[in-house]
């Protein structure tokens, strides 16, 4: 037996027992305490050293340079607020009258995060709004979505992503309110059948701007398409994405929706060039997007119809198509009465031939001519290209467009991803010829091995382990 | 404190609506967009002329926390993988509408121009 050194009480001396801080043995219950202090204290010391240099910051890094969200400097206070406030959302029961474009990232930062629920929706739901955008609502029930009908009776702009459980009896409930929307965003409401989509076409269609939906099965067809025609006469924005049900038959009826100016499909149905021509035929003097994803059976007469009939055009993407050819984009884009466009996207429009890939004989795809046709027409305007796998586009080609005489003031982002003579000089004339770029992709371009990146720019996709080097001094 | 416009002070004051004043690098400040439009000597605006600005809007409390973030901000313009600041949650929001108000959210401008 003996007494404690700190709290002086009597107790059994074991082999276990500890020694306090003047020589003493300690009570069992102190020494529990004194074991607790030294984790701390390790814990406190070994911390602080991870963290600098280590491989969390740089792997932080590429993280996010991959996110784009990787800038230089300090982040702006706004963001430092919107992230705290986000971390502890659960404190807050009212986000007060913050104007709509702050309440908008906060609402993204929330769904980034998952944490936009049933309670946190109701901070958006203020009576007087007029727009909502939820960009996660997975975790709304379908109570929910009715709540914002019943709270929101000025709503005209609603966007839902993920918006599961937006079922039938939450559209009927929509569709009995007086609320007149402009433009509806829906993404993934995979439950909605096609009565339903007929009933609100046919009773909120009259108003609707903007048509947007994502991930709908098979509930979306070619009759609601067509039915646009009648209930939607203002439309100015269609886009139909990953859509399993439209065919030829449904884009042949966009050609009569005589206000469309947007026009954005991405079909899982294999999809002709024809219905694609009807559609430019007959709308295509005013269209302002075009955008049509995985069309790998569109050819050059699709190019044609466009040379032909836009003339308003600001963005333009056709992707994967492997039987345009060179010839057709230096036809499109060679005189062509469109103003230079802000927007080209013509991914993977290439040959493909598994077994002799690198020949491509009849100059299938974007290649070197159709390059030089684009940035000769567009170049001055141009804001955002994508040329990704479009691989025979030839070094001469990509340094003859960034020469050192040609400069490109307005380009933000190049994706020259899988171009495979895209080489170390070709970045360098890129950077000097695009004074304004934020972001190139060269995911795949194995001749790029060492550049300079300088400051303000970044450089993705490098073959190297290193990732991109900046240029100048860190001070 | 009397400015020639010629040089300017390198240091201008900032003044809370409860009347407390913050002295901060000029340099450091002017990322906001509003407190350098206010201090832009072609403007003529008061604050032009003495170096002094007071945001009636802004309490101390807030208005010390903007100041802590014209630092970190100076300290660290140039710098990659930068530490957050911390921000107390209890000033969050506030802080939030101090930010908006003095424009301290677009990228484009708080890159140094170079």
């Amino acid at each position: 037996m003996a007494n404690c050194e700190v709290c002086e009480k009597r107790f059994t001396v074991t082999p276990y027992s500890r020694a306090g801080p003047n020589g003493g043995l300690l009570c069992p219950k102190c020494s529990k305490e004194a074991a607790k202090d030294e984790d701390a204290n390790k814990k406190k010391k070994k911390r602080p050293n991870a963290i600098p240099g280590g491989s969390r910051s740089r792997r932080g890094v590429h993280s996010r340079i991959l996110d784009g969200t990787y800038q230089t400097g300090a982040k702006p206070l706004m963001t430092l607020c919107i992230e705290t406030l986000a971390k502890n959302i659960d404190l807050a029961d009212d986000l007060g009258d913050l104007p709509p474009p702050l309440i908008d990232r906060i609402s993204r930062l929330l769904s980034k995060r998952r944490l936009l629920d049933g309670r946190t929706l109701d901070l958006f739901l203020q009576p007087d709004a007029e727009d909502l955008k939820v960009y996660d609502a997975a975790r709304l029930s379908s109570d929910d979505y009715i709540r914002i009908f019943q709270r929101l009776s000025q709503l005209k702009t609603l966007k839902l992503r993920n918006a599961i459980q937006f079922r039938d009896n939450v559209m009927s409930y929509l569709i009995s309110r007086h609320i007149t929307l402009n433009s509806i965003y829906l993404h993934g409401a995979n439950l909605l059948t096609e009565d339903c989509w007929n009933g609100f076409l046919k009773a909120k269609g009259q108003d609707l701007k903007t048509l947007q939906v994502y991930f709908t099965d098979r509930h979306f067809s070619d009759n609601v398409v067509k039915s646009l025609n009648e209930n939607c006469p203002s439309l100015a924005r269609l886009k139909i994405c990953h859509n399993q049900q439209v065919s030829d038959e449904g884009i042949k009826h966009i050609a009569h929706l005589e206000n469309l100016e947007h026009l954005s499909l991405r079909l899982v149905k294999r999809t002709s060039t024809d219905a694609y021509v009807e559609v430019i035929k007959s709308i295509g003097s005013h269209l302002r997007t075009f955008s049509i994803q995985e069309v790998e059976d569109v050819d050059d007469r699709l190019l044609d119809a466009l040379h032909d009939n836009c003339t308003s055009l600001t963005k333009l993407r056709i992707t994967a198509s492997q039987v345009v050819t060179d010839a057709g984009f230096v036809r499109l884009f060679k005189d062509w009465k469109n103003k230079p466009l802000n927007f080209i996207d013509l991914e993977q429009c290439r040959h493909v031939d598994a077994k002799n890939p690198r020949e491509n004989a009849h100059q299938v795809g974007l290649c070197s001519d159709g390059f030089q046709a684009i940035m000769n027409h567009s170049g001055k305007a141009l804001r955002h290209l994508n040329v990704h796998a479009c691989r025979h586009i030839s070094r001469e080609a990509f340094e003859e467009a960034f020469s050192i005489d040609k400069e490109y003031p307005e380009l933000l982002n190049l994706e020259i991803s899988f171009c495979e003579e895209v080489t170390d000089l070709i970045v360098g004339c890129i950077f000097r010829s695009c004074p304004n770029l934020k972001k190139l992709n060269v995911f795949g371009c194995m001749k790029v091995k060492h550049v300079r990146v300088p400051r303000g720019k970044i450089l993705v996709g490098l073959p190297n382990a290193m990732g991109m080097v900046i240029e100048g001094k860190d001070d | 404190m009397d400015v020639d416009s010629s040089s300017p002070s390198k240091y201008i004051t900032l003044v809370s609506s409860d009347g407390f004043e913050f002295v901060v690098m000029r340099k450091a400040a002017f990322i906001s967009p509003a407190i350098k439009s206010m201090l832009d000597p072609k403007s003529q605006f008061q604050e032009a002329r003495t170096g002094r600005c007071v945001f009636e809007e802004i309490n101390g409390i807030v208005l010390e926390k903007v100041v802590e973030y014209f630092h970190y901000w100076y300290k660290y313009q140039d710098k990659e993988d930068v530490p957050d600041m911390e921000i107390p949650v209890e000033l969050c929001l506030e802080l939030l509408t101090a930010a908006d108000y003095l424009g301290l959210d677009s990228k484009e401008r708080l890159l140094p121009s170079r």
